[in-house]
C-alpha cells in the first residue's frame, strides 16, 4: 500500500523491492499531482471513489484538475477493470468511452450495480454469483462515506480474486482512523464517537449527516468567525447540542436548542452522559480549532476518548 | 572661521546628549537588542506555528498575528515604563502585589471555572474578554516588591527573623498559588529570582543554605508527583521510554542535530510537522536550531548575552540600591527563562514549560518581558552617564 498516503510512493516501493517474494498486488492511492507525471502507469484495476473540487490553488480550473485525474485512463485497454460509483455523473463523464470492463458500487441495489446494501447487509453480485458479506451494523467504521468505501474496497478485492469469507473478516476488523468519526466507547446503548479532526462547520455538518441515530453533539473551541446557524443539517436527529470553550456563548446563541456548558471537557462529558439515552450517539465534532483548551486536535480527541471510557 | 581641533581627546567628565534612552549607550543598546530579538522571534514563531494553525483549518498567520498584536501592546507599555522615573514603582509595590495575589487566588479557587478554565491539566489563565496569565504579571509585582522590601530591610539582613522572614511570608503568598495551578516551573523560577535579588542586596549565604534545607522536603514531595517523576526519570535515562516522557526531548535533539552548522533553512524545518509537540512555545529553541543551525543558535545566545551584560551594567550604574535591584531582577527574569528554556531544549534539565523570552508563543509573557525591558531602561535613564560612585 502506498501512494498519496503517508510518506508517498518511494519509501513503500523501496521497502517492497527488498522483499524476497514480490507481492501479488500493489495498492496505490494516486493523487492528481502524482497522476500528472505518469507515463506508463497501467493499473489492472482502477477505483474512482468520487470527484470533487480540490487544489484549486494549483490548478487554473476544475477542468484542468480533472484532466490530471483522467490521466489514469491513458493506457486503458480491453483488459482494464474499473470500479466506479453508480450513478455518479461526474465520474461517468470523466470515463467517457474508455475501454475495459466497468463495475459499480452504490448504497442501494439497482440494475447493473455490483456492490450494494441489501436488507442492511453489504452484498456483492459479480458474474451471477451473490455474496452476502456482513451487516452494515458490523462495520466498525461509521458514516455513509465509509459504507461506500467499504463497498468499493470489497468489490475491488473480489475482482482481484479474494474469497467472500476473507472479505467479511477484513471488513469486521477494519480499524477506524483516530479522531475521524472514531467510536471510542459503547456502553448502555450509547455510542461515544471522537471526531476531533472536524475543525470547521462543514466537517461537523457531514458528520451529523452520516449518522442515523439521535445525537448529543459536543462542540466548541477557538472562534474562527464561522456561521453556526446552518450547522445542523435538515433531518438530523439532535438529542442536544452542548457548546463549550471560547466560542461556546456564540454557538449557544446561533444554534437552536443548544446549551453553553461552563468548564473543561470533563464537565461537558459529564453533562453529555446525563443527556444521552440508550440508542444515542455522543459525538465530539467541535467545528472549531482546539487551541483555546488544548495543544492540538489530537490531544483534544485523546482527552475526550479517555473521559468517554471513564464515564461510559 | 577657526578650525576646530578634531583629534584632541576630551578632557574631564563627558556628558553624552540624552537620546531619550539615557545619557549612556546602555539604554539604547538594550532597546536595539530587544527589537532585534523580538523581530527574529516573530519570524521564528511564524515558521514554528504555521503548520499547527493550518492543521486546524486556521490561517497560517494565526499565531503570528496574535503574537504581533501582543508585541505592539508590549512596546506601547515599554515606552511609559522607560519614561517613568523608576522610583515610582516603590510606591506601588504593595498594591501591585495584592492585585497579583488576588488574581492568582481566583485561578485556584473552586467556582471560578467560568473565567479560569482548566486547560491542559492546569488553571493558568483568566479569560475575561482577553486571555491573560496572572502568573506572568505577578513577575513584575514580585520583582518590584522584593526590590523595594530589600532596600528597606537591607540594614537588618544579619538577622534571620527580622531581615528575612518577611520575604518568605509574602513570597509564599505568590508562589504557593502558582504552584497549585499547578505551574511548578514558574513558581520555582520566581522564587529563584527573589533569592537572587535579596542576595544582591546583601543577605548572608549561610541563611540561604539554612532555608534551602528547609524547603528541600517540600520540593522533593512536589517532584514525586506523577508526571514530574516521569519526566525526571526520562531525563536521567532517556533511552528507557523514547516514545513516552522522553519523547519531546528526543525530538528536540533530533531538530537541533538536523540543523547542523547553518540549518535546514528558514521555514524548511521538519520537526514542526507534528513530531515535536509545543514547537512554537516550550521547544521553540529547537526550531531555531533546526532551521538556522548552530549559527542561528549562537546568534540568539549572543543576543541574550548582550541583554544580560547591558542589563547588569545598568544595574551597576544605577543611582541607588532600588534601581540596581530592579535592573538586576528584570535582567535576571529574562536571563533565567532563556537559560532554562534552552537547557530544556538541549536535554540538560528535565522538561519545564518555560518560554524563550521575546520568541516563544505566549502573549502575557511577551507583554511582561517588554515591560521589564522598559523598567531596566528607566534605570539606565536615571544614571548620569560616566562613572558614578555610590555610597
Amino acid at each position: 500500500m502506498g501512494g498519496n498516503v503517508g510518506g508517498g510512493l518511494a519509501p513503500a516501493a523501496s521497502e517492497l523491492a527488498l522483499r524476497a517474494q514480490p507481492p501479488d498486488w500493489y495498492v496505490l492511492e494516486m493523487s492528481s499531482f502524482q497522476l500528472a507525471d505518469v507515463e506508463t502507469f497501467r493499473p489492472d484495476i482502477s477505483v474512482i471513489t468520487n470527484l470533487s473540487p480540490d487544489h484549486l490553488d494549483r490548478y487554473d480550473g476544475l477542468d484542468e484538475y480533472y484532466a490530471d485525474k483522467a490521466r489514469i485512463l491513458n493506457r486503458a485497454d480491453a483488459d482494464s477493470i474499473w470500479v466506479l460509483p453508480a450513478g455518479d455523473v461526474a465520474v461517468l463523464s470523466l470515463m467517457g468511452e474508455a475501454p475495459g470492463t466497468r463495475f459499480f458500487f452504490g448504497e442501494t441495489e439497482q440494475t447493473g450495480t455490483h456492490a450494494f446494501v441489501s436488507d442492511s447487509a453489504l452484498t456483492l453480485r459479480v458474474g451471477g454469483e451473490v455474496d452476502v458479506l456482513i451487516s452494515a451494523q458490523e462495520l466498525p467504521l461509521l458514516g455513509r462515506h465509509n459504507l461506500r468505501n467499504a463497498l468499493a474496497a470489497s468489490l475491488t478485492a473480489e475482482l482481484a480474486g479474494a474469497q467472500a469469507k476473507a472479505l467479511a473478516d477484513g471488513l469486521r476488523s477494519a480499524i477506524p482512523l483516530p479522531h475521524r468519526l472514531e467510536p471510542v466507547a459503547d456502553r448502555d446503548g450509547v455510542l461515544w464517537v471522537n471526531d476531533s479532526k472536524a475543525t470547521n462547520v462543514a466537517a461537523t455538518r457531514s458528520a451529523l449527516m452520516s449518522l442515523d441515530r439521535p445525537v448529543v453533539l459536543l462542540l466548541g473551541g477557538t472562534d474562527k468567525g464561522e456561521d453556526f446557524s446552518r450547522l445542523v443539517p435538515d433531518g438530523a436527529q439532535m438529542r442536544s447540542v452542548l457548546a463549550y470553550g471560547a466560542v461556546g456563548p456564540r454557538v449557544a446563541n446561533e444554534v437552536q436548542g443548544s446549551e453553553f456548558v461552563v468548564g473543561g471537557l470533563d464537565v461537558v462529558v459529564q453533562r453529555a452522559a446525563e443527556a444521552a439515552r440508550p440508542g444515542d450517539v455522543v459525538l465530539l465534532s467541535p467545528a472549531c480549532s482546539s487551541f483555546d483548551m488544548f495543544e492540538n486536535y489530537e490531544e483534544r480527541g485523546r482527552r475526550f476518548s479517555a473521559l468517554a471510557r471513564e464515564s461510559a | 572661521m577657526t578650525a576646530r581641533p578634531t583629534d584632541v581627546a576630551p578632557v574631564g567628565h563627558v556628558q553624552l546628549p540624552d537620546s531619550g534612552l539615557g545619557r549612556g549607550w546602555e539604554g539604547a543598546t538594550l532597546m536595539v537588542l530587544t527589537v532585534v530579538l523580538l523581530s527574529f522571534g516573530l519570524v521564528t514563531l511564524y515558521s514554528a506555528s504555521s503548520v499547527l494553525a493550518t492543521r486546524e483549518g486556521l490561517p497560517d498567520t494565526y499565531f503570528l498575528l496574535r503574537q504581533a498584536t501582543a508585541a505592539g501592546a508590549g512596546l506601547m507599555l515599554l515606552i511609559p515604563c522607560a519614561l517613568m522615573p523608576y522610583r515610582w514603582w516603590k510606591r506601588w509595590s504593595w498594591p501591585l502585589l495584592w492585585v497579583s495575589v488576588v488574581a492568582l487566588l481566583v485561578l485556584i479557587l473552586p467556582g471560578t471555572e467560568a473565567i479560569a478554565p482548566l486547560i491542559r491539566g492546569s488553571r493558568r489563565s483568566l479569560q475575561i474578554g482577553v486571555s491573560a496569565q496572572p502568573s506572568e504579571f505577578a513577575k513584575i509585582a514580585f520583582v518590584v516588591w522584593t526590590a523595594a522590601m530589600a532596600v528597606k530591610k537591607a540594614p537588618q539582613f544579619r538577622s534571620l527573623t527580622k531581615g528575612l522572614a518577611p520575604f518568605f511570608v509574602v513570597w509564599a503568598l505568590v508562589l504557593i498559588p502558582i504552584a497549585l495551578q499547578p505551574d511548578l516551573s514558574t513558581a520555582v523560577l520566581i522564587g529563584v529570582l527573589g533569592v537572587m535579588i535579596i542576595f544582591a542586596a546583601g543577605v548572608r549565604i549561610s541563611h540561604f543554605l539554612f532555608l534551602g534545607l528547609l524547603i528541600l522536603p517540600f520540593l522533593q514531595k512536589q517532584l514525586a508527583v506523577g508526571f514530574r517523576a516521569d519526566r525526571i526519570e526520562a531525563f536521567l535515562n532517556p533511552a528507557i521510554d523514547p516514545s513516552g516522557a522522553g519523547y519531546q526531548v528526543r525530538q528536540s535533539l533530533v531538530a537541533l542535530g538536523s540543523g547542523g552548522l547553518t540549518g535546514v533553512g528558514i521555514g524548511q524545518g521538519r520537526q514542526k510537522f507534528g513530531f515535536l509537540p509545543d514547537a512554537h512555545n516550550d521547544f521553540i529553541f529547537a526550531m531555531i536550531g533546526e532551521e538556522w543551525g548552530l549559527l542561528g543558535v549562537v546568534f540568539v545566545v549572543a543576543l541574550y548575552l548582550g541583554i544580560v551584560l547591558v542589563g547588569f551594567r545598568i544595574a551597576s550604574r544605577a543611582p541607588d540600591l532600588f534601581g540596581e535591584l530592579l535592573a538586576l531582577g528584570f535582567t535576571n527574569l529574562i536571563a533565567l527563562q532563556a537559560v532554562l528554556h534552552m537547557s530544556v531544549g538541549l536535554g540538560l534539565v528535565p522538561p519545564t514549560g518555560l518560554a524563550l523570552p521575546l520568541v516563544s508563543w505566549g502573549r502575557s509573557n511577551l507583554v511582561v518581558t517588554l515591560a521589564a525591558v522598559g523598567i531596566v531602561i528607566s534605570v539606565a535613564r536615571a544614571a548620569s552617564g560616566g562613572r558614578v560612585a555610590r555610597a
